[in-house]
């Protein structure tokens, strides 16, 4: 793998960050997924070094098909790799997790129940005491802007509300790592950006370590310490981009040179590996 | 400003769903009386709304009296249906050996329709209470196998991922997710399952010996609709565009086959005539020559609606289909049942000596 430089060491240290013993909470050593097809085995991922150090928002950018969501599943020990291995702390993964919660881009709320309930459902899925969770989870809730919406069915709620509850729901139960899968990915362009302010203020308040996947550029840099670049066939990190934005950003950053210079090394990588095609290259013959 | 007006459009709603259907109901009621007054239809082809009504207050105690171990064999056999239909249906969706092992099975089993035992299972438990139960149960159970299993896979990916990443139990997850995600088809299953019970049930009442055209009939409904209710789309398709005329070939050759065993118009016939005329001749040559005649019209309308398909797969112009689906059968029934009505008069009239036969009608 040419041109990469790649690396899993931390390196400039966000503010808040843990300074602890072992400064990754999620780690990849060289990991591979290969799925066998009727047509042969496919690779979906292949030489997958990284780490998500402690504390620290890292984004997975990619094209479709890159395999950026099946990193997150064998994170979250859905899915089991064919090379290498995937630890949380210390330990590799090897089944499902008690200490994440996941945010994938359809909100998989329940018809039948109530904003709260469904937060509250990852309680009972873990068999924890529901009573003492109720009002973390209407707390969660309020903390989103939905107070008042606790006992609202997810069909009378908002794309962007409903998401929200199901962000509650991966937090109620105060896990260190959020695993979330474009999770915005279904919302409209203004919904996006709101979604994109409020999960900030809800990082800088809860300092998770959160892995989060999506295929919006100025998403990652706007959210994210760290921004890991993948190619696609066979899935592989291309770049991996220190953001050193100050915090808390705000919206009008997004338009400012600093920004864009990194939006621009971001699509420079696409366009290298030929995922961003411009109209010169498409059509050499014109002047 | 608005709000008595939302009312008054809701109440207005209201009365209309339900005044509409009753229309059409009085409609259809009035139509099928009419048509008896015009055609002169006998009563044994087809008795009018009002004979249905007298009928019903007429002998109402002995109908109710009736009535209740029907719907005793439905509901029980409803039950059994339920609870081991969604059973299996929960095995079928968790344990994957069982599926794999016996939803080929039950599939294949369905390929057989179930009336067919019907026979057998009187002859194992009689005609009491548990051949019915039985009976009910076997055609009840499948669509809501069916149904209920296909609401729980219906599950979304992502919320299986979700729930399997929460550490929890397969049981728990079918507790808290499957069953009540796949609620809407289980009902629609329960829906289907009860109309099939009620089939199951009457089918197998000993109304003895079964009268031809109405045990014909009764299988060709029961086929069709475990066809329809349960087959694929292309099924469906398939049904919808041969049945008419599937239906009168195979009525029409039951009816030929059986004339030297029983005609099936003497079955009728000897309810209206005493005993005694049974076995005259003139009695036995009339309904072989109806049944024949009913027989070869039914052929005649079966093959015409199988022309009309056939064309209709060369031509987009409605005339053929019209003539070859509707106008030339509807000509053959009117002329068969003058023709009913007429037969019996000729022939006893011709044989005054045996003026006393009057088949079938009254």
């Amino acid at each position: 793998m040419p041109m990469t430089d790649q690396g899993g060491t931390p390196s400039a240290t966000p503010p808040g960050a843990d300074a602890g013993a072992s400064p990754d909470a999620v780690r990849f050593e060289g990991v591979g997924l290969t799925y066998a097809t009727a047509r042969g085995p496919v690779r979906a991922l292949a030489d997958i070094t990284l780490g998500v150090p402690r504390g620290h928002f890292v984004s997975i950018v990619g094209p479709s098909g890159c395999g950026k969501s099946s990193l997150l599943m064998l994170t979250a020990g859905l899915r089991s790799c064919t090379e290498g291995r995937v630890l949380i702390g210390a330990t590799p993964v090897s089944g499902p997790q008690a200490d994440n919660g996941i945010v994938f881009q359809n909100d998989t709320l329940l018809d039948w129940r109530s904003a709260l309930d469904n937060v509250l459902l990852q309680v009972e899925l873990r068999r924890l005491p529901k009573a003492r969770y109720r009002q973390r989870a209407t707390d969660l809730l309020h903390s989103v802007g939905l107070a008042g919406f606790e006992h609202s069915r997810p069909y009378e709620l908002s794309g962007g509300m409903r998401q929200r509850i199901a962000i509650c729901r991966a937090l109620i139960h105060d896990p260190h790592l959020l695993l979330m899968d474009e999770p915005f990915g279904a919302l409209d362009a203004l919904t996006r950006d709101q979604m994109m302010c409020d999960l900030q203020a809800l990082w800088l308040e809860q300092r998770k370590t959160v892995l989060f996947v999506t295929h919006s550029i100025p998403e990652a840099i706007f959210l994210s310490d760290r921004v890991v670049v993948m190619t696609s066939r066979p899935g592989q990190i291309d770049k991996i981009i220190d953001i050193a934005l100050p915090r808390p950003r705000e919206l009008h950053m997004t338009t400012e040179p600093e920004f864009n210079s990194y939006v621009s090394v971001i699509r420079q990588v696409f366009e290298r590996r030929g995922v961003l095609k411009d109209e010169r290259e498409q059509n050499p013959a014109r002047p | 400003m608005t709000e008595p007006k939302l009312t008054r459009t809701a109440s207005r709603q209201r009365i209309e769903s339900f005044a509409y259907p009753a229309a059409a109901l009085l409609l259809a009621i009035a139509g099928w009386e009419l048509v008896i007054l015009i055609f002169n239809i006998q009563a044994y082809l087809l008795p009018s709304p009002a004979a249905v009504y007298s009928a019903l207050t007429g002998q109402w105690s002995y109908l109710a009296s009736e009535s209740v171990p029907t719907i005793e064999e439905v509901l029980l056999g409803f039950a059994v249906a339920t609870v081991v239909g969604i059973s299996i249906a929960v095995a079928i969706v968790t344990w994957r050996p069982f599926e794999k092992a016996v939803y080929p099975l039950l599939v294949a089993s369905q390929e057989v329709p179930q009336i067919a035992f019907a026979p057998l299972l009187l002859v194992w438990f009689g005609f009491g209470l548990t051949s019915k139960v039985i009976i009910a149960f076997l055609i009840a159970f499948f669509p809501i196998v069916v149904n209920a299993s296909a609401g729980m896979r219906s599950v979304p990916s992502e919320m299986l991922d979700l729930a399997h990443s929460t550490q929890a139990s397969g049981f728990t997850i079918l507790r808290k997710i499957r069953f009540p995600f796949a609620l809407p088809n289980i009902f629609t299953g329960l829906k289907i399952g009860v109309t099939f019970a009620v089939i199951g049930a009457v089918a197998v009442r000993p109304v003895w010996p079964p009268k031809i055209l109405n045990a014909t009939s009764l299988v060709l409904f029961t086929v069709l609709a475990v066809l329809g209710f349960t087959g694929s789309a292309g099924t469906d398709r398939w049904v919808a565009t041969w049945a008419a005329a599937g239906v009168g070939l195979v009525m029409g050759l039951v009816i030929l086959a059986l004339i030297p065993l029983m005609p099936f118009t003497e079955q009728f016939a000897r309810l209206s005539t005493p005993q005694a005329y049974w076995s005259s001749p003139t009695f036995k040559q009339i309904n072989r020559v109806l049944s024949l005649a009913w027989g070869v019209a039914l052929l005649g309308v079966g093959a015409s609606r199988v022309v009309a398909v056939a064309i209709n797969g060369h031509t987009t112009r409605r005339l053929p289909d019209l003539l070859l689906g509707l106008a030339i059968p509807g000509l053959i029934l009117i002329y068969m049942i003058k023709f009913s009505k007429s037969y019996p008069d000729r022939v006893t009239h011709q044989s005054p000596a045996e003026a006393p036969t009057e088949a079938p009608a009254k």
